[in-house]
């Protein structure tokens, strides 16, 4: 398809060449080192666990203007989530947990950090751990964060997965932050390793909370399954919470591949009485049991009316034979949710 | 660029993203591909999104270190190499939004000044576009500042390759209209 002269126009406005200035800045870094593989140091056990202390109290800094203005998942968090205020700070780090939430989504937390020391030059929740009373895992999945200190404090969403046996009305949690990434101070060093400008500092801040469950609405309509090219997709359930719309598929048919990480990905188009609906599986590939669960944005508040969910295709990349893989089709599932009396 | 990155470039051009990405994990000059492929579009990108060309730079070079340090995790899906890239721009460039409006200083927005050529029409066009839905501006400048197709918007934004259309259609016909292009 060819421009229109608006278009064009548009095309023009935008038409800048790249300055060869950035070009040295780029080359400069890429030619100080070689780029390896794990990308980072593993983390150092510090001196953390040794020192916290765990300090109830309001955060110190504005938080919400850190959490306003968040792209989605995340962007209306804040005002669904309660607030927690507690704060442990340990060698020189102060590491904030501003609000929790919780639904099937998973529990989401609004993490920030304060570099007391103004080491760094950027920094941020590299990785944390989430069990409960009952000693269960709750993995972490995604986080969303800002990495540019502004007050020698940095941000972050992150989001962690409900086990399947987790308790349904209440969580009592045991959060521990266990690694920051760290950015050398300006100037870097020219000539330095890439791999040492970002590195980690271990430690363990640690808190408890409870976080109540929000349930929100699960319904399991009748639709016809869709077949071809010799894969079968069902339609297990439809779930309707504050953070999102959950459409859980089951796929039968597809073929193994042993090489990739996290198997197939399914490409899906969802609307809902007409409206398109973002549609990406809420964890990597599709399960062991063969159901990929699609989280669908923006959340709509009732799932009545008429839903229309198209997978379009599915994709794999395999890295033994380091090539994509991909599956093209249509397989269309068509329902309507009556409204609730 | 540099000589020697430059004369290894001539080895890996038609390597194709994923491949380039697995390799630039062991080896720079696969790493300089995927920047000389890519830096056009996101720098024209942040260009569109920042008020000096020194932002637009500074911002394209954090995203490609922060892209560097990350290329063992990307996955081949949702958009490719490009829509991946400009997904850790726009990070980037929300980082230095929420930098400026902790500091009490006036977000560097869209518009502020002129970035290509100060003629009323290209003032008038930025204004304008400044002043659509969030969802549409952000599909225009990807897909004029970008370049992106309609797949790769969706992967930027998390949305379905149709809806990504649909954003830049919106975007273009609530341009026209208020240009007056008919």
């Amino acid at each position: 398809m060819t421009d229109t002269p608006f278009e064009q126009r548009l095309r023009t406005l935008y038409a800048v060449s790249v300055p060869t200035e950035l070009d040295r800045r780029v080359i400069a870094a890429l030619t100080s080192g070689r780029i390896r593989r794990s990308g980072r140091t593993r983390p150092r056990i510090l001196l953390a666990l040794a020192v916290a202390a765990i300090l109830a109290t309001v955060a110190a800094v504005p938080a919400v203007v850190w959490f306003e203005g968040w792209n989605r998942p995340f962007d209306h968090l804040w005002e669904i989530s309660m607030p927690v205020d507690q704060t442990v700070t340990a060698d020189g780090y102060r590491v904030t947990v501003h609000r929790a939430y919780a639904d099937r989504l998973g529990v989401r937390l609004a993490i920030t950090v304060d570099d007391l020391d103004d080491r760094w030059s950027e920094f941020y929740v590299e990785d944390a751990e989430v069990t409960d009373a009952d000693g269960r895992v709750y993995e972490g999945w995604n986080g969303s964060g800002s990495r540019t200190p502004v007050e020698g404090s940095t941000a972050t969403w992150a989001r962690f997965l409900i086990p399947d046996d987790a308790p349904g009305d209440r969580l009592e949690l045991r959060v521990t932050v266990t690694s920051l990434a760290v950015r050398l101070p300006e100037p870097i060093p020219e000539g330095l390793d890439p791999e040492q400008i970002w590195t980690s500092v271990g430690g363990a801040w640690s808190f408890e909370l409870g976080v109540p469950i929000t349930v929100g609405q699960a319904v399991s309509p009748a639709a016809e399954p869709a077949g071809g090219s010799g894969i079968t997709i069902d339609l297990k359930e439809l779930g309707v919470v504050p953070s999102g719309t959950v459409v859980r598929l089951a796929v039968e048919g597809l073929p193994d591949v042993p090489g990739s990480l996290y198997g197939w990905l399914p490409s899906t188009t969802i609307e809902h009485d007409g409206a398109p609906l973002s549609g990406d599986p809420f964890e990597p590939g599709i399960g062991s049991d063969g159901v990929v669960t699609i989280e669908a944005l923006p959340d709509v508040e009732d799932p009545a009316g008429h839903w229309r969910i198209t997978v379009n295709g599915f994709y794999a990349f395999d890295r033994t034979l380091g090539e994509s893989r991909e599956i093209q089709g249509r397989w269309v599932l068509e329902f309507d949710v009556a409204e609730t009396p | 660029m540099d000589e020697a990155l430059a004369i290894s470039l001539a080895g890996v051009p038609d390597r194709d993203d994923a491949e380039l990405a697995r390799a630039a994990t062991e080896d720079r000059a696969a790493f300089a591909a995927i920047y000389e492929r890519h830096r056009t579009p996101v720098y024209r990108y942040l260009r569109a999104r920042t008020a000096t060309d020194a932002d637009a730079q500074d911002l394209t070079a954090t995203t490609f270190e922060r892209a560097m340090g990350a290329i063992h995790r990307f996955q081949p899906v949702g958009g490719g190499m490009v829509a991946w890239l400009i997904r850790i721009a726009r990070n980037a460039h929300s980082d230095a939004q929420r930098l400026q409006r902790r500091r009490g200083a006036e977000v560097a927005n869209d518009g502020a000044e002129p970035a290509i050529d100060p003629s009323d029409d290209a003032v008038i066009l930025r204004s304008l576009i400044d002043g659509l839905p969030r969802e549409q501006q952000d599909a225009i400048q990807l897909r004029f500042a970008a370049g992106l197709t309609a797949r790769e918007i969706g992967g930027v934004l998390g949305i379905s390759e149709a809806a990504a259309q649909k954003q830049v259609e919106r975007g273009l016909q609530a341009l026209k209209e208020a240009y007056g292009d008919d």
